[in-house]
């Protein structure tokens, strides 16, 4: 059994982050791009590990030794419940690769185990970057016993088996409710952004009362952060203690229940596995359809149709991408209830809000886009696309088009309510209103050309190119270089030239997009794939 | 109808896949492209449809050069892969009119083609499904009515027969000899040389990417079967073959 599990777990593994397939092309283009997709995720992890550094440091020097450990764990945990959480249905309970695997002689808890494994493999690469920098500055400030070092690895190690069990079962009720629908994929997408959105308005609630806080308070603030996270995730709060105060009961616990329920998850798993997986993805069968009620549609209706209903088909794509936009609302809405004249006072900076607004709305559409994955997500049906008397131009059209129809009611909600929110000058309306949409326009096209760069069409994971793209990654950094450096450039230049230096920008960026689209619609299709 | 005038292919590498082929198909013809894996069938077959481009020699569908001129040859032809990967996420149905409405197919005659052929192939009862549900075969069956929907003038298919079942095949090779009869052309490769002995008017043999036989299914048989003349010309003796098998047995 164990030498099935690690062969099965090996064969999975093989190919994370696409390095069998990197080694072995013979295809340089292919390599160049497996080697800028693997620089770029150096960069990544750098940039992380740069900024765990300088909070672990920031914490330390402040005397709040605790938070380190605690903070690890608990961002340990939530990035791992919301990554796990979407893999859960097409990783642990896919029917396709155990279908193939069950005529083979291997155990049925081999293939749940060795799923699990392969996932559990990529948490704890991350559970060890965030947690090992917080372990050695911890050890260098603090000089703990040999314990704390012990403690802490074993706690790292084990720190991702509950929030995977976790995202499992939720990913796994969410698949279920979901089945039962209609639109499954777009209730499965609802269901995950529900729960993110939960997460991000909880953390919200967790800074607003740290804010609240007063210098007596700071002193303590150790203390009230692990009675907050008590109450929020109290397993980070066991493993806290029980690596900071030597509290071998607390570690203990902490370890019991994240082995205990992983372990009775995966029993429960490995004997009604078939069962859940036929039950999450069941559908009916045998419907007949109306010829006599056919339409007749343009080219151009009939492609957008036909792109609509794919990027509705999977809830991956539509949580990744969406979330931008509905960020954007919601927090163009919660600007409308804000106090921004209070902010603005706090800060010593009156009329800040009005003048970085217009950025601060962009921003969430901008690193998100339906388009940045888009030719990529056709995937093995992208021959029928070649092989149709259709211009590059529409087919491109109508990939924009449903990137609009997702942004457009979210932009429009968020500048009704911020619009309402903020009392500003005639060119400040006019600015508010057209930044969101210029950047909008800009990333939807930008993201296409990064696609049409760095297409994917041998895939088996929609995660593969909606999580993990070069194009997607290559979309958010453009998103996030092209509203950053102009929102810090706007806070340096002086008051009278920011709405000329806003024009300008949106000039600027209305040119690179028309350049871009044009150099995209030349594409020849032939020459991809 | 189909016009390959030294059509080579060379992938990134330098390795050649189709090495200057002529090849002619006229109004009328099922054209049999027999070759064994990795002879270049697929690579030929791609390029006429307008999926891969190519830099030596030119393809020309109804005199209109495929290379210059996509859009215009996609238009008159219609392609069936070996492997119909079609959008999963869509039903049977809403594939079938999307096919219409990309080859601007008027509503009356979608939905007299859609209802004529899905009876003949046996899938009207599970047009209102999406075809993520459909097995091999109805997915092939599937793809062949999108491909039929216009009424092109060249039908150009990739290992057809594979994953039909025995009625499907039936009805396809009549359908094939009934546009060939109203003026269309069909050029398919092959591995099944049974079929395309019985059904192929002509035929070309392809190997390592050059052509080593090409005619009518007359001329290249003389008499043999299909099968003999294939194992000839690719240089592998029957005997030898059989020889072969039996020791390894």
């Amino acid at each position: 059994m164990a030498r099935q599990i690690w062969k099965l777990t090996a064969l999975q593994l093989c190919n994370l982050f696409n390095f069998n397939e990197f080694r072995y092309t013979k295809d340089k283009k292919k390599k160049g791009r497996y080697l800028a997709v693997g620089i770029t995720w150096m960069i990544l992890i750098l940039l992380l590990l740069f900024y765990i550094i300088i909070m672990d440091n920031a914490y330390l020097i402040m005397g709040m030794p605790q938070i380190v450990p605690l903070l690890g764990a608990v961002l340990v945990s939530l990035v791992i419940l919301f990554f796990a959480m979407f893999k859960a249905g097409s990783v642990i309970f896919q029917m396709k690769g155990y279908e193939m695997l069950s005529a083979l002689p291997v155990s049925k808890t081999a293939v749940i185990v060795s799923r699990f494994l392969s996932m559990y493999v990529t948490n704890l690469f991350f559970s060890l970057l965030v947690m090992l920098p917080g372990i050695v500055l911890y050890g260098m400030y603090q000089e703990p016993g040999i314990d704390f070092y012990l403690l802490s690895l074993v706690g790292t190690i084990l720190l991702p088996l509950l929030p995977m069990t976790l995202a499992v079962i939720l990913g796994a009720v969410i698949t279920g409710i979901s089945a039962r629908m209609k639109h499954k994929s777009l209730v499965s997408a609802a269901l995950s952004m529900l729960v993110v959105l939960a997460v991000i308005l909880f953390s919200f609630q967790a800074d607003s009362m740290e804010g609240s806080i007063d210098e007596e308070m700071m002193r303590h603030l150790s203390e009230l952060l692990m009675e907050q996270m008590r109450g929020i995730y109290p397993p980070a709060v066991w493993f806290t203690e029980g690596v900071t105060e030597g509290a071998y009961g607390m570690f203990f616990l902490f370890a019991a229940v994240s082995v205990g329920i992983f372990v009775l998850m995966a029993v429960i798993l490995s004997r009604f596995f078939s069962q859940i997986c036929t039950a999450l993805q069941s559908h009916e069968s045998g419907k007949t359809a109306d010829i006599s009620k056919l339409r007749e549609n343009s080219v151009r209706k009939a492609l957008y149709q036909k792109e609509w209903k794919r990027y509705l088909s999977s809830s991956i794509y539509v949580v990744n991408t969406a979330l931008g936009d509905i960020l954007m609302a919601v927090f163009g809405v919660a600007v409308f209830f804000a106090d921004t004249e209070k902010l603005e006072e706090t800060l010593q900076m009156p009329g800040i809000v009005a003048k970085v607004l217009p950025f601060m709305l962009a921003v969430m559409p901008a690193i998100m886009s339906t388009t940045s994955c888009t030719i990529s997500m056709e995937g093995k049906q992208w021959w029928l696309v070649k092989s149709l008397p259709v211009r590059t131009k529409d087919v491109l059209d109508s990939k924009i088009l449903v990137n609009l129809t997702i942004a457009l009611p979210c932009y429009v909600i968020a500048e009704i309510f911020a619009c309402l929110a903020i009392k500003t000058t005639f060119l400040g309306y006019v600015l508010l209103l057209l930044v969101p949409i210029v950047y909008i326009l800009f990333i939807s096209v930008a993201g296409l050309s990064a696609n049409l760069a760095f297409p994917v069409f041998d895939w088996e994971n929609e995660t593969a190119v909606v999580k993990q793209g070069a194009s997607v990654f290559i979309t958010m950094l453009t998103g996030f270089a092209t509203v950053g450096i102009p929102l810090v450039l706007l806070l340096l230049v002086r008051d009278a030239y920011r709405e000329l230096f806003c024009i300008i920008i949106m000039i600027l960026l209305m040119a690179v997009t028309a350049l871009l689209y044009r150099r995209n619609v030349k594409t020849d299709f032939r020459r991809l794939g | 109808m189909l016009k390959i005038k030294n059509f080579s292919k060379t992938y990134k590498g330098n390795k050649r896949a189709v090495s200057n082929l002529n090849l002619e198909i006229e109004a009328g013809d099922i054209y049999g492209f027999i070759g064994h894996n990795g002879a270049g069938k697929t690579t030929t077959i791609k390029a006429v449809v307008g999926i891969l481009d190519f830099e030596e020699g030119d393809i020309l569908i109804d005199g209109i050069s495929v290379k210059e001129n996509p859009l215009k040859c996609k238009e008159i032809l219609a392609y069936i892969p070996d492997n119909p990967d079609l959008p999963e996420y869509l039903t049977g149905i809403q594939y079938l009119n999307f096919m219409a409405d990309i080859f601007k197919v008027s509503k009356e005659i979608r939905k007299e083609r859609i209802g004529k052929y899905t009876a003949l192939f046996e899938i009207e009862g599970v047009l209102g499904d999406l075809i993520s549900s459909y097995s091999h075969g109805m997915k092939q069956k599937l793809a062949i009515i999108g491909a039929l929907i216009h009424k092109p003038k060249l039908l150009v298919l990739d290992e057809p027969f594979v994953g039909l079942d025995p009625r499907a095949s039936v009805v396809l090779k009549e359908m094939m000899h009934q546009m060939c009869e109203e003026g269309a052309a069909i050029f398919f490769s092959t591995h099944v040389l049974d079929v395309a002995e019985k059904l192929c008017n002509k035929a070309a043999i392809i190997k390592e990417g050059e052509l080593v036989a090409a005619g009518t299914m007359q001329e290249l048989t003389n008499g043999e079967s299909l099968e003999s003349v294939f194992m000839e010309v690719l240089g592998y003796g029957k005997t030898d073959m059989e020889a072969d098998c039996a020791a390894t047995v």
